[in-house]
């Protein structure tokens, strides 16, 4: 071709070759049997690191506790509990301490005092 | 051209650094006869020997050596410059036209029907150029070049002979010389 007209700079390959060489020089080639070594007991420490987590990683049979809604209670549950109250421990000194018409006073428990506790409204006039 | 049994030696030997050298003393010239006859242009074939030389000295730990080296090199060099001639014809064909101008390389001083046959060439896909510069340019056997471009012999006697019709509408030519 360089007979045909297709022409090069002045001393082309002698520059072309040696600046290949210094690539080559400044930088590695890729050999794909040299390897990093990394020490058997690398493999271990992550290996037990993966247990680790997986050991101590949250239950998922522990369910949150779901919030308690009293529209799936029964309205007769909840009146028989109130009426009942099987927790209720009051201090002597407390029922000593009630004037005596509170203590002769019966009362009954409506469903519009039961829904008002319920629904964490204001006790009507007529029991405060 | 017999390659010396030390550069086998040294490829299995890891001496990598020695045998690239010796590489690029032996072929330096002969590949960049070989691109520039594919791509014409020096400041192209210049990038592209640069490019082949630095892929086959990262790739050298992995060739096995089943070929000779400069079968392996011209390869390397011809799959590199048909990446840059595909690379340069789609950026021509999305500016708007071809438009490849040997005028462009002051390393070029052949005359005006070389000139006009390379750049009628250019026109050409980039698949269909490279078969026929081979054949006009280094008159490679259709046999030498099924193995470098990895496509049958009756492939690329169609691709030239499309080439050449092609070349020769465009130049209103009767026959290529």
């Amino acid at each position: 071709m360089e007979n045909k007209g297709f022409n090069i700079p002045d001393h082309y390959f002698e520059q072309k070759k040696e600046s290949l060489k210094a690539i080559a020089q400044s930088s590695e080639a890729r050999n794909p049997n040299k390897r990093t070594f990394r020490p058997w007991y690398a493999y271990v420490a992550a290996a037990l690191v993966i247990i680790g987590i997986w050991l101590f990683r949250p239950s998922s049979s522990i369910q949150p506790p779901a919030s308690l809604s009293y529209s799936e209670l029964k309205q007769e549950e909840v009146i028989q509990f109130l009426v009942e109250d099987p927790n209720a421990i009051y201090p002597e000194s407390f029922i000593q301490d009630l004037p005596q018409e509170a203590l002769d006073s019966t009362f009954s428990l409506e469903l519009e005092t039961i829904d008002s506790y319920l629904n964490e409204q204001y006790l009507p006039l007529e029991y405060l | 051209m017999q390659e010396p049994e030390i550069w086998k030696i040294q490829l299995h030997n890891g001496s990598h650094q020695q045998l690239f050298n010796s590489l690029v003393e032996a072929y330096t010239e002969r590949l960049y006869w070989h691109i520039r006859s594919i791509l014409a242009r020096h400041d192209w074939s210049d990038d592209v020997l640069q490019e082949s030389f630095i892929k086959a000295w990262m790739a050298l730990p992995n060739f096995r050596g089943d070929s000779a080296f400069y079968t392996w090199l011209y390869r390397i060099a011809t799959n590199e410059s048909l990446s840059l001639l595909k690379k340069e014809r789609r950026f021509q064909l999305h500016e708007g036209a071809l438009d490849f101008k040997l005028e462009a390389d002051p390393y070029f001083n052949g005359d005006e029907a070389l000139k006009l046959l390379i750049e009628a060439i250019a026109t050409l896909p980039e698949k269909q150029q490279t078969v026929f510069k081979l054949k006009y340019f280094q008159e490679m056997p259709f046999k030498e070049m099924s193995a470098l471009l990895d496509t049958s012999v009756g492939a690329l006697k169609a691709s030239y002979h499309h080439a050449n019709e092609k070349i020769k509408n465009q130049l209103n030519l009767k026959e290529l010389k």
